[in-house]
C-alpha cells in the first residue's frame, strides 16, 4: 500500500499524512483489537491504546528512530503490544510474561506513555488544542482568534507563545526528549 | 530580538518560510551560538511533541469516523428489508461483513503443540503447511492420511475455516468429542464458525460451554457480547 510510507505519515501535506493514518488504522487496528481482546481487553482499550501508539509511533519517526527497512504497521503493532503489557503490568491484574503475550519478536521499545498524560494533565486542555491548532493543523492566527474568541491577533500570538514556553518547561521537567520514547 | 520575535522566527524556520539568505545566516548562528542551538533543540522537540499529538488527535478522528460507518451500514441494512430482492442482497451483503469482520477479529489459527512430541509424527507435512499458514496444501495433506485423529479434524478444521470452506469445518469440529484432548479448542472454533455464518443460536450453544479460565474464554465472552448487540 503506498500510503504506508513513513514519510507519509510527517508529511507536512496534511492529506497525505491522514491517507497514511487510514491507512494504518485499516492494516494494523484490527490486529491491535484482536490481541487486546484476547489479552483482557476491551475494545474500547484498543481505540485509547492504538490512539497513544499513533502517538509514539510519530515521535519516532521524526526523531529517526524508525528504520527505513521496518515495517510501519508491524512497528505500530508492536507498540501496541508493549503498550497494552505495560498497562496489564501497571494493573497487576495479570502476571503474563512477554513470551505469553507473544512480543518476543517486536521492536524493543520499552515506552512510557504515561510520562505523556502526565503533561498533557499539566498543560491545560486549551493550550494542547491551540498548539495542534497551529503546528499541526497549520492554521492561521486569525482562525485560532476566532475559534478561541480572543480579542486580537496579538493576544492569542501572546497566548501561543505562553503555552508553548510552558510545554517546553514541562518537557524538561519529566525529562521528555529525543530519547524519551526508548530507554 | 525578543523572546516572541526569536519565536516567530523559529517558527518560519521550520516551516520553510526563510528566505535561502535568512536561513543560511540562521544556520551559522545556530553553529556558533551553543546557547541558541540548545534553545532551538528544545523548541524543535515541543514541536514535534505537538505535532505526535497531532497525529493522534487524527487518528481519533479517524477510528469516529470508521465507526460511524459501520454503524450507517447497519441502520442501511435494518431499512432495506422492506423488498424482497433488496433484503436478499442486503442478507448477503451483511452476511459478508459479518464474515469479514468476525474473522478478520477473532480468527487466529491454533498454536501447534503436536510437532514437538515427535519428530516422526504422520501430521508432520501437513502440520509444516499449517505452520506456514498454506492452509490450502495443509488441508490436502491432512486428508491424505489414513488415520483422522481429532489431532487431523482440529488442524484440517481450522485450515478449512482459514479457507472459508465452513461446512467442511463444521463436519470435522462436530467429530471431536468431549473426551477429546481438544475439545475445549474445538468448542471455540465451532462457535466462531457458527457465528461467522450468522446461525448465532449455534454460535451461543458452542461458546457459552466455554468456562472462565479455559481455553479462549476471553475472547468467546467478548464474542457472545458482540452476537448480544
Amino acid at each position: 500500500m503506498k500510503e504506508l510510507n513513513y514519510q507519509h505519515l510527517i508529511s507536512t501535506d496534511r492529506a497525505e499524512s491522514k491517507a497514511c493514518l487510514r491507512a494504518l488504522y485499516h492494516e494494523t487496528f484490527p490486529k491491535a483489537k484482536k490481541y487486546i481482546l484476547k489479552n483482557s481487553g476491551s475494545v474500547h482499550d484498543a481505540e485509547d491504546i492504538f490512539q497513544e501508539a499513533i502517538v509514539i509511533l510519530y515521535q519516532r519517526v521524526k526523531t529517526d528512530k524508525f528504520k527505513e527497512s521496518d515495517s510501519l504497521p508491524a512497528y505500530c503493532l508492536g507498540i501496541c503490544k508493549n503498550l497494552w503489557l505495560m498497562k496489564l503490568r501497571k494493573e497487576k491484574t495479570h502476571q503474563l510474561s512477554p513470551q505469553e503475550l507473544d512480543i518476543r519478536n517486536e521492536p524493543e521499545v520499552e515506552l512510557d506513555s504515561s510520562l505523556v498524560k502526565r503533561v498533557l494533565a499539566e498543560l491545560s486542555q486549551e493550550c494542547e488544542s491551540l498548539l495542534i491548532g497551529f503546528y499541526y493543523y497549520k492554521k492561521s492566527f486569525a482562525e485560532l482568534q476566532l475559534q478561541f474568541g480572543v480579542g486580537s491577533i496579538q493576544a492569542i500570538k501572546n497566548k501561543k507563545g505562553r503555552c508553548l514556553k510552558y510545554l517546553m518547561t514541562l518537557l524538561k521537567d519529566y525529562g521528555i526528549g529525543k530519547d524519551s520514547f526508548v530507554k | 530580538m525578543n523572546p516572541q520575535e526569536r519565536e516567530t522566527y523559529f517558527d518560519s524556520y521550520l516551516s520553510g518560510k526563510l528566505s535561502f539568505e535568512e536561513e543560511q545566516k540562521f544556520t551559522e548562528q545556530l553553529e556558533n551560538d551553543h546557547e541558541l542551538a540548545a534553545y532551538f533543540e528544545e523548541f524543535r522537540q515541543a514541536i514535534d511533541f505537538v505535532s505526535a499529538l497531532g497525529a493522534g488527535s487524527d487518528m481519533k478522528e479517524i477510528i469516529l469516523e470508521e465507526k460511524a460507518k459501520k454503524v450507517s451500514i447497519r441502520k442501511w441494512v435494518g431499512y432495506s428489508v422492506a423488498a424482497t430482492v433488496i433484503a436478499i442482497l442486503t442478507f448477503t451483503f451483511v452476511g459478508q461483513q459479518n464474515e469479514i469482520d468476525l474473522m478478520d477479529e477473532y480468527f487466529q489459527p491454533y498454536r501447534d503443540v503436536i510437532s514437538r512430541r515427535g519428530t516422526q509424527a504422520p501430521t508432520g507435512q501437513a502440520m509444516f503447511s499449517y505452520n506456514r499458514s498454506d492452509y490450502e496444501k495443509a488441508i490436502e495433506q491432512f486428508s491424505n492420511l489414513e488415520q483422522k485423529t481429532d489431532t487431523v479434524r482440529l488442524y484440517r478444521g481450522i485450515s478449512l475455516l482459514a479457507q472459508k470452506q465452513y461446512d467442511s469445518a463444521l463436519e470435522d469440529f462436530r467429530n471431536i468429542g468431549p473426551t477429546s484432548e481438544f475439545y475445549l479448542q474445538k468448542l471455540w472454533y465451532q462457535g466462531l464458525t457458527f457465528a461467522v455464518l450468522t446461525k448465532n443460536d449455534s454460535a451461543r450453544h458452542y461458546l457459552q460451554r466455554i468456562e472462565e479460565r479455559e481455553y479462549n474464554y476471553d475472547q468467546a465472552h467478548a464474542l457472545l457480547r458482540q452476537l448480544e448487540d
